[in-house]
């Protein structure tokens, strides 16, 4: 199974730094969710789990306002596109289809880079999109019912599954449900 | 008794597309019960700990709106993927065109049919051909992933298998490509971007192939780049926090001063 990771995760990620700890809003919030990114990034490194982005979080990630030397631009392309890290999904006609008709059939009505994002992440059928953001976050719930679960990393259950001595049995949700269809009369 | 396994075989995978359709994680079963005495006619019945009632409802209508005869298939829901209408279209595949596969839908409440739909072998062949005079689609994309064969002659390509989706697909391009295709041979490992127009399937939502027009090596990864990654831009989001400046450049305090009155 596969996650999504956000552009604001790699962006947490490459800001969070013990002596510039001021630099992360909300860090006392946010550390764990933040550790556990970097256990992600870590685990696909390995090669136990498998961390999608979009297109579009090259972009986000490269419009970083503060200053930005020529290692740190190397370490960004490094992470996000040698394929080594994460793997790219790139943009094509269903993603953009899907992204509008989180709208048109489902009323989720998100910008358009959230509702990429969220489309690419159904698009290439991940269990889990990773975010810190509350602009998608308040969304979780209306796109969890299309079976996708927008979470911080520090609840990820893909995570837990691929770290050792982890129990990742997710709890049952509820009774018994049936549906019938009558079928195969000739 | 081919014929009748077949029917059956791909009514049970279009019941398990319907509900994927609705819920992607609803991990279920679809059991038959009740067998008529001398026909196949039996109940379907779906049983799940992890669809909602909601869900149940909706798998429903899904089914009645795939299985009405006057459906417009040019104009059919996005919320059920072409795959699983095609799918609906395979069950009368076997039959003769003088039989006809017969559903009944039950109301869940009262728990008998309350509505039925027949399949024939005329519907089913006129949503197949539907389907496939409009499933080629062109637009001009990208992809990442590595070289895993390579064609000479006079319609050069190379396959190139996905990184993300694990597959591969012909990747067609012209001689003056050939020395960065070579280029990308060079090392078993490496990683490339190609662009260039894609030619893909709408019922299978993936690429079919890709006449390449560039052609470039991912940026290598180097040892130790991620524990280098972690902190390497302290100051990344200048004064803003992280999801300000996320808020900032998706657009979003412009859409909040067009549409709404700003403070």
């Amino acid at each position: 199974m596969s996650v999504y990771m956000d552009s604001c995760c790699f962006i947490d990620v490459a800001k969070y730094d013990l002596g510039h700890r001021d630099k992360i809003d909300s860090l006392a919030d946010k550390e764990e969710h933040i550790k556990a990114c970097i256990k992600m990034l870590d685990a696909a490194k390995k090669g136990n789990l498998r961390v999608l982005t979009g297109n579009i979080t090259i972009s986000e990630c490269q419009h970083l306002s503060g200053f930005v030397d020529e290692e740190v631009k190397r370490l960004f392309q490094s992470i996000l596109t040698s394929g080594r890290i994460v793997r790219i999904v790139a943009d094509s006609i269903f993603v953009a289809e899907r992204a509008r008709n989180l709208m048109w059939d489902y009323q989720i009505k998100m910008g358009g880079a959230d509702a990429h994002h969220i489309a690419t992440a159904l698009e290439s059928n991940c269990a889990e999109f990773i975010t810190s953001d509350k602009g998608i976050l308040k969304w979780a719930s209306e796109v969890e019912k299309l079976g996708l679960k927008v979470i911080r990393a520090d609840e990820s259950k893909e995570l837990a599954a691929c770290l050792p001595g982890t129990d990742s049995t997710p709890p049952a949700t509820g009774g018994q449900n049936r549906l019938f269809a009558d079928s195969g009369e000739i | 008794m081919d014929k009748l396994a077949e029917i059956t075989a791909e009514t049970e995978r279009f019941l398990r597309m319907i509900v994927e359709d609705i819920s992607r994680r609803a991990t279920g079963k679809w059991i038959a019960r009740d067998f008529e005495n001398n026909s196949v006619d039996f109940t379907a019945a779906y049983i799940s700990e992890t669809i909602t009632p909601e869900q149940i409802q909706e798998c429903r209508q899904a089914l009645a709106y795939t299985m009405r005869e006057d459906t417009d298939i040019e104009h059919f829901s996005s919320k059920i993927r072409r795959s699983t209408l095609l799918q609906y279209a395979k069950i009368a595949k076997p039959i003769a065109p003088d039989e006809a596969v017969h559903f009944g839908l039950f109301d869940l409440d009262k728990e008998q049919v309350t509505e039925r739909h027949i399949l024939s072998k005329e519907r089913s062949l006129e949503i197949e051909g539907r389907l496939q005079l409009t499933d080629r689609i062109q637009y001009d994309g990208s992809a990442q992933g590595t070289i895993i064969a390579l064609f000479k002659g006079n319609n050069p390509h190379f396959r190139l298998r996905e990184l993300h989706r694990e597959e591969w697909f012909p990747c067609y391009f012209s001689y003056n490509l050939y020395d960065k295709v070579i280029h990308a041979l060079e090392n078993a490992y490496t990683v490339v971007h190609v662009a260039g127009t894609v030619l893909a399937s709408r019922t299978e939502r993936k690429p079919i192939s890709m006449q390449v027009k560039r052609i470039e090596n991912a940026e290598p990864y180097l040892e130790g780049d991620l524990e280098k990654f972690v902190g390497c831009a302290p100051h990344a989001t200048g004064d803003s926090s992280t999801e300000k400046f996320i808020r900032l450049i998706r657009g979003h305090e412009e859409l909040v001063g067009n549409g709404e009155e700003t403070q």
